[in-house]
């Protein structure tokens, strides 16, 4: 649609007013609040609108104030083919007019004209895109909708744009449906709905269930089958059973025969027992006999030899005995040498010592003096030492000292003296001391201090001292002390004295020397108490010798020493003689006394064996005598050979009566009556088993059979045989209502993505002039800008600052109007808009409401005019005041 | 010769589940087995016939449910001057876990029941005997017939033989052991030491061989597809002019197997016809063989139909092994979808998808199948 003119008489403020604005491009209509530019777009509506008798509230509100006459609107529009003039008077004498221009002319008026109108637009003109492309300031923050546009408009667009993929409401009704069908199947995240999981769980359980009593059939089954099995092994060990007893019977019966024979048998056994038993007695006691008669004889002969043998033992008792005495008392003469060549022995030896005790003892006391007398020596010496201190360097200082103090007194001797001559005996007091002079007598004073005389009565006399003679008489004073202090550490008065003091120290050394190497020489490896102890030990051993040393008169000659070492040999070989003698006699007697305890030891062991044996032929005579009381020689043999044949007799009977046992198989009897025995125990015992087992099985079958198992089986797989076919139904149906909803999904994603980028590249190509080359944005749904990119940076439609929401609302609504044909569109209205945008955006604002308008229709209303002078080619209208 | 007038049923099978069957059509289909022993009680004194003989297979196991086993035996005692003989078969023979050794059974036992438990002839009227060859275990090793007859006397006696399982000439295994023999009936038949052999384990009714006196009577409700003609008892009437045998009917259950091959619109309205057709559809099985290509619109008809008749039947199968039926979408299925945009690219997918092989051409026609629905409910 697009506007060619409007005029509005007495519209609510306006008296009258035409505007014609620009058919392409923009048109800027500027004015006051009071005049009315609102009013322009509101006067539209109303003529497109409500019949000219209408009622409503927005036509009472255009009733023009303080003016009786009714509210007139006129406008020329072109509309899809039509092109016409519409006009309607309102509230006084009311009227509508119609007149289409084109295609055909046609003219109405009243009701009709208004019908008419209304057809033609609701033809021609998509009425929602002239709401969504109209924006006042009230709302310049919020978007066109977009996506409820009639087909016509800017959906016939879009759809043309995308080759008609988007389909229509139909569709979407489908769609919706399709995605019920879907939730039917299916979780949000595709995963099987509840009733699904709880079927195929149900299935799961009716198999187990189908299983279990399946298996109770087939062991129910089994248990019959074991039954009747069972019923036939009975049936057979019965059989067996019954055929062992006969053969248990028959044994019996062939064993009792068996019998008769056995105690035969024993009968003959018992009496070959009894018989061998009886031999066996008779032949002990004619043993016995024998072994009797055996002992006398034997007893008898070891009693003759024990004797023969003590005689023969004797004589070498008493020759033994003699030997014994004569070794005796030659040992007794040995022992006596013996002792007596010791005793010399050690005389001789005790002689030899004391001559070398005593020439010790004198060499020793000789060294013993001489040491005494040279350390009396080097005590004295020592003790010169301690008095004479002074050395030579001691003497060097004190020389030098005395030097000093000649030389200080000759120079005071040079200085001024005062002479104090008596003409008369006097008495001066000098220095308040009295000094008495006699006439001629005189005394000079020399002093460092001053000197105060007095001549009592006379004069005193003050002699000042002088500087010089102080001066000397000091050095001379510390000269003097100096040697004083010199000679007192020395320990000598005076110079000469020191000087006798140092060669008394040097002698005394040398003496102290001397008397050290005398000591040295007479001590040589002993100390002094060794030598004292060795003294006072060879004192004492020879005063046990029975010497005293004091008085010692002992040869010691060399010769004495000679003499005294051969006596000593000599005994010393005296006593080897003798103990060797002595040695030789104690063997002698040791060998002979063991000869004679041996022989009496045997002599013993045959007297005993001699009475032993005695008693032993008294023992053997009796017992034997006592047994021929009771039984004759002759009677114990004779019965002794009767038992013998009684016993061959029984023993002939016993082996009869075997090979009769023998000869009638008896153990094979037995076994075979033993075996029948066995078999049919355990016959009845395995028959016993399987009834007992044959019972259980029984009842257990006829517990199962109560509990109707083929019902519960027929049950539970008829239930499971119908679930299954529902649960494959049912899958087959989810998987269906899975593709069907993913196939459409994806179609229809696609078909969106493409439906609306027509409209996404005319907005950004517009709005690119605003933000910059770099801008994207994305569409909803509804065709509305979802987020706006910018600088990489992406934000969501919302949070944009109020500015750029406004900047991008326009931008729609121009991008769409440029988009939709110049006949199916409408004119984008704008009201007042713009208020959030800063002055640089509304140069570039400018740019892209200038661009738009080259393609669609483009209104500015506006109170504020500078606000759209960078809107390059546009018609400025200025309304009246 | 005094006739001897008697019923001739088989293979009851009380307590058999059919697991295709829902819980309510499994407790219809019991409740009909058990209908028929009162069926056949209240048609034997009827008749005038004061005995049954039921030829093995009385019971579907030995397993059962003990109230089939009480019910049975209450259904029977309604007729009290009719004597039921009772032959133990392969399905419930008289081993240790028989069911009639059961306390259950041996406690309510009516005296007009009888269990044939030997061979031994059991008289039941003056020169009249029944000579039984029961199951004593699940596998025989001989003809249990044979051996039941092989000492019988020629005597004048009329004797009814009474056996279970399957004669000779009618075994696809020559070799199982247990197989009767055909020759041997027919020669004790011919030298008159029987007068009628009553057989039990084949469900369908059939006269074996050319003397007319040896029969399957058949189970009186069918219990699968494969039986020919069951449904049915046998009232058998021994004289001495011969025997008569006559079918009645006492099945009210039926089980029915349908080919259809379906390439359009058409043959799914045939087929729906067809279904529409049958009677007693709350007492029929249906099993379907559906071979044939439809289109979307077409499938989405035959589902519709089919879910209308799982309804109404007592169960309706399809018949995997022998069906291959393939829905391939067509253009114009994808044209009625009437979807524009990026539902008709959607649409487009799953079609190529749906045109190829394997699981994902399944998934991709289910999918067309549910797009189609959703569609159609939107409108």
């Amino acid at each position: 649609m697009k506007l060619h003119r409007i005029t509005l008489r007495n519209f609510r403020g306006v008296r009258e007013c035409t505007i014609e604005p620009s058919l392409t491009g923009v048109t800027i209509i500027e004015g006051n609040n009071e005049v009315g530019k609102s009013t322009i777009a509101e006067a539209l509506d109303l003529l497109l609108t409500y019949p000219d008798d209408s009622k409503h509230s927005l036509v009472k509100a255009a009733k023009p104030i303080g003016a009786d006459v009714g509210a007139e609107v006129e406008a020329e529009l072109t509309s899809g083919k039509f092109r016409f003039v519409l006009s309607k008077r309102w509230h006084r004498e009311r009227q509508t007019l119609l007149e289409v221009l084109e295609p055909a002319h046609e003219q109405r008026t009243g009701r009709e004209a208004h019908d008419r109108a209304i057809e033609i637009l609701d033809e021609s003109l998509d009425r929602g895109l002239l709401e969504a492309l109209r924006i006042t300031q009230g709302d310049a923050l919020g978007q066109a909708t977009f996506g409820n546009l009639r087909a016509g408009s800017l959906g016939a667009v879009l759809d043309v744009a995308s080759e008609g993929v988007r389909a229509g409401e139909a569709e979407e009704s489908l769609w919706e449906r399709i995605a019920d069908e879907r939730d039917r199947y299916w979780t949000k995240t595709m995963k099987p709905a509840k009733d699904r999981t709880e079927r195929a769980a149900r299935i799961a359980e009716l198999e187990r269930t189908v299983a279990e009593a399946e298996a109770d059939l087939r062991s129910l089954d089994a248990t019959t089958a074991e039954v009747i099995s069972l019923g036939e092994e009975i049936e057979r060990l019965g059989t067996n059973l019954a055929e062992a007893r006969a053969e248990r019977e028959a044994a019996a019966k062939e064993v009792a025969g068996l019998a008769a024979l056995r105690h035969g048998h024993e009968r003959a056994a018992s009496e070959l027992g009894r018989a061998e038993a009886e031999l066996r007695a008779s032949q002990g006691a004619a043993r016995t006999r024998s072994e009797l008669r055996s002992a006398v004889e034997r007893t008898q002969e070891e009693a003759a030899q024990a004797r023969a043998a003590f005689e023969a033992a004797s004589p070498d008792a008493v020759r033994i005995e003699g030997a014994i005495a004569e070794r005796k008392e030659a040992l007794a003469t040995a022992n006596a040498t013996t002792i007596e060549a010791q005793r010399v022995v050690e005389e001789a030896q005790r002689a030899r010592r004391t001559i070398e005790a005593v020439l010790q003892l004198d060499q020793l006391r000789e060294r013993q003096d001489r040491v005494a007398a040279a350390r009396v020596q080097a005590i004295a010496a020592e003790a010169v030492l301690q008095r004479a201190r002074v050395d030579a360097d001691m003497l060097e200082l004190i020389e030098r000292a005395y030097l000093a103090v000649v030389e200080a007194r000759a120079a005071e001797q040079g200085a001024a003296a005062l002479t104090i001559e008596a003409l008369a005996d006097l008495d001066a007091i000098v220095a308040g001391e009295v000094t008495h002079l006699r006439v001629g007598e005189h005394t000079v004073l020399r002093s460092s201090t001053d000197i105060e005389i007095e001549l009592p009565g006379v004069a005193r006399l003050t002699i000042a001292s002088t500087e010089e003679g102080r001066s000397l008489a000091q050095g001379r004073a510390e000269a003097e002390a100096a040697l004083t202090q010199l000679c007192n550490d020395a320990g000598v008065d005076d110079l000469s004295a020191a000087r006798q003091a140092l060669r008394e120290r040097e002698e005394a050394l040398r003496s102290r020397t001397v008397a050290a190497e005398r000591i040295a020489v007479d001590l040589r490896d002993l100390t002094l108490e060794a030598l004292d102890g060795l003294i006072a030990g060879l004192i004492t051993e020879l005063a046990a010798l029975g010497i005293d040393p004091e008085a010692s008169d002992v040869a010691t000659s060399i010769d004495a020493q000679a003499e005294a070492d051969a006596a000593i040999a000599e005994a010393t070989a005296a006593l080897a003689a003798a103990t060797q003698a002595a040695n030789e006699a104690r063997t002698a007697l040791g060998g002979l006394e063991s000869q004679r305890s041996s022989v009496e030891v045997a002599l013993a062991g045959h007297q005993g064996r001699v009475e032993r044996a005695d008693d032993a032929v008294v023992a053997a005579l009796a017992a034997l005598e006592a047994a021929r009381a009771a039984a004759t020689d002759h009677d114990v043999d004779a019965g002794a050979e009767d038992a013998q044949r009684q016993a061959e007799l029984a023993a002939a009977r016993v082996t009869d009566a075997e090979r009769a046992l023998r000869e009638a198989n008896a153990d094979s009897l037995e076994e075979l009556a033993t075996n029948a025995e066995a078999s049919a125990t355990r016959l009845d015992r395995d028959l016993s088993a399987r009834r007992e087992h044959r019972a259980g099985l029984q009842a257990t079958i006829e517990a199962a059979g109560e509990r109707g198992l083929a019902h519960s089986f027929d049950v539970a797989q008829s239930e499971l045989v119908h679930r299954k076919a529902e649960h494959q139904r049912i899958e087959a149906r989810a998987a269906a209502a899975r593709l069907l909803y993913e196939t459409f999904d994806a179609r229809r994603t696609a078909a969106r993505a493409r439906y609306a980028d027509p409209l996404r590249e005319a907005i950004e190509s517009l709005g690119r002039l605003v933000f910059g080359a770099d801008l994207e944005i994305t569409l909803g749904e509804d065709l509305s800008i979802q987020q706006r990119t910018l600088g990489g940076e992406t934000l969501p439609f919302d949070q944009l600052s109020g500015g750029a929401r406004e900047q991008l609302s326009i931008l729609g609504r121009l991008a769409c109007a440029t988009l939709v044909s110049a006949e199916d569109g409408a004119p984008v209205l704008f009201d007042d808009t713009l208020g959030f945008t800063d002055p640089t955006r509304l140069k570039t604002m400018g740019a892209a409401i200038s661009a738009a308008g080259k393609r669609c229709q483009v209104i500015v209303l506006t109170c504020t005019p500078g606000r759209y002078t960078s809107v390059g080619a546009a018609e400025v209208i200025r309304l009246p005041q | 010769m005094p006739g001897m007038r008697f019923l001739h049923t088989a293979d009851w099978q009380l307590g058999m589940t059919r697991h295709f069957l829902d819980a309510d059509a499994q407790a219809r289909f019991t409740g009909a087995r058990l209908a028929a022993v009162r069926s056949i009680g209240q048609l034997a004194a009827a008749e005038g016939c004061a005995i049954v003989v039921v030829c093995g297979d009385v019971f579907e196991t030995n397993h059962v449910e003990r109230p089939v086993v009480v019910r049975a035996l209450d259904a029977m005692a309604a007729q009290p001057d009719v004597t039921f003989h009772l032959l133990p078969g392969n399905h419930d023979p008289l081993d240790p876990a028989s069911v009639y050794r059961s306390p259950t059974f041996i406690d309510h036992q009516p005296a007009n029941v009888v269990v044939l438990d030997s061979h031994e002839p059991v008289p039941v009227g003056d020169g009249e005997q029944i000579v039984a060859a029961p199951w004593l275990t699940k596998r025989p090793i001989h003809d249990l017939v044979g051996a039941a007859i092989s000492d019988l006397p020629s005597d004048g006696t009329v004797r009814v033989v009474v056996g279970h399982g399957i004669v000779d000439a009618l075994s696809p295994d020559p070799l199982d052991p247990s197989l009767i023999h055909r020759s041997v009936l027919e020669a004790a038949i011919e030298d008159g030491r029987v007068a009628y052999v009553a057989l039990g384990d084949r469900h369908s009714t059939t006269d074996v061989g050319a003397t007319g006196r040896i029969w399957y009577s058949g189970a009186p409700e069918p219990t699968d597809y494969v039986e020919d003609d069951p449904g049915n008892v046998l009232v058998v009437t021994i004289d001495a002019s011969g025997v008569d045998v006559t079918p009645r009917r006492v099945g009210t259950w039926r089980f029915v197997r349908h080919d259809a091959e379906l390439t359009g619109a058409e043959d799914v309205e045939a087929l729906a016809a067809w279904l529409a057709a049958l009677e007693d559809k709350e007492r029929s099985i249906v099993k379907l063989a559906l071979v044939g290509t439809l289109s979307l619109r077409d499938k989405a008809a035959l589902d519709a139909v089919l879910a209308h008749h799982d309804d109404l039947l007592a169960a309706l199968e399809t018949w995997e092994r022998r069906s291959d039926l393939v829905v391939l979408p067509d253009d114009d299925d994808v044209a009625s979808l009437e979807v524009a945009g990026y539902a008709a690219e959607a649409a487009a997918d799953l079609r190529a998808v749906a045109n190829g092989d394997g699981d994902d051409a399944l998934v991709a026609r289910d999918a067309l199948a549910l797009l189609y629905r959703l569609v159609g409910s939107s409108r």
